[in-house]
């Protein structure tokens, strides 16, 4: 069997396990601090695997000559990974968040997890970091608050349909090739 | 919030083929994945050699097969850090499937030697 037939045939088999499951497959990574959340990203990874995802944890699947923070830019955009899951503890994985929301091919697979207190519709904070997360939640729609199960505070619609206003109105104004369609 | 159940019994065969095949399914993966089947053991920076990409972006690759659960990785200390990989059961059997009576590239053809590292269970 010739190199494009294996791959065909792989792709069929992949294809009827779909049909069958009604389910795509699907190749994700959990990235975040490498001390805090750790235990989470893998006992996360072990729930997702167990459903038939491919969910990576590069502190475990890397191999040990690569530095998990070689997870940059460019592997990503290369990268066949369908979503990337950032849970930000840490000023290391703000960093990377900052790198990964600029890049328009990483951007839109990205899934952002931040604490309630730094979350733009359930916190007042005025930080940089807040500030840009409530930008990609504008342009993605993907910043999620979470919290270990405290109940987080929910705002008002009188709240929070202004706010995502006002910053979708300033990006259409002043970077319009930016909002996601 | 709930969380949709995960499906049991006789689906869970097919799940694992869907991870299984989700892996398998990308040309450099599957390259790595006969490498790997003909030179159990090999380690990270022979499979760099011969599949000539980027290391971090190799890097992920495997760690795709891994996390799908195709290979098996160990460690071992030779001065520094040495990740080597061998396919476990599930890869073998998917090896089968797809290559079944088709020859071996390595080591008897004499294509590619590869060294294996030496294996240390993880």
């Amino acid at each position: 069997m010739s190199k494009g037939n294996t791959a065909r045939r792989v792709r069929i088999i992949r294809e009827e396990a779909e049909e069958r499951l009604k389910r795509s497959g699907l190749i994700l990574i959990l990235l975040g601090s490498s001390e805090r959340g750790l235990e989470e990203r893998r006992q996360v990874a072990e729930v997702l695997r167990g459903r038939g995802i491919v969910a990576l944890v590069p502190e475990d699947d890397f191999p040990k000559e690569i530095g998990p923070s070689v997870i940059e830019d460019d592997v990503l955009e290369r990268s066949d990974v369908d979503l990337v899951f950032l849970s930000i503890e840490s000023w290391g994985a703000a960093t990377e968040f900052g790198q990964f929301a600029s890049n328009p091919r990483i951007a839109p697979k990205l899934r952002v997890l931040v604490r309630p207190e730094y979350h733009p519709v359930h916190s007042p904070s005025n930080s940089y970091l807040t500030d840009l997360y409530l930008t990609h939640l504008v342009r993605y729609g993907h910043v999620y608050p979470v919290d270990g199960g405290r109940q987080a505070p929910v705002p008002s619609a009188k709240a929070l349909i202004p706010m995502l206003a006002e910053r979708h109105r300033e990006i259409k104004a002043f970077r319009p090739s930016r909002i996601s369609k | 919030m709930k969380t949709p159940a995960a499906p049991e019994g006789p689906d869970s065969e097919v799940i694992e083929r869907l991870k299984a095949y989700t892996a398998l399914d990308n040309p450099i993966r599957l390259r790595a994945f006969r490498l790997i089947h003909d030179s159990p053991g090999v380690p990270f920076n022979e499979i760099a050699k011969h599949i000539r990409i980027e290391s971090g972006l190799l890097a992920y690759h495997l760690g795709v097969l891994k996390a799908a659960g195709v290979v098996e990785v160990a460690y071992a200390r030779e001065g520094r850090q040495v990740t080597s990989y061998r396919l476990d059961g599930i890869g073998q059997e998917l090896h089968s499937e797809l290559f079944r009576g088709r020859p071996s590239r390595t080591p008897k053809t004499g294509k590619v030697a590869l060294r294996p590292a030496p294996v240390r269970p993880s």
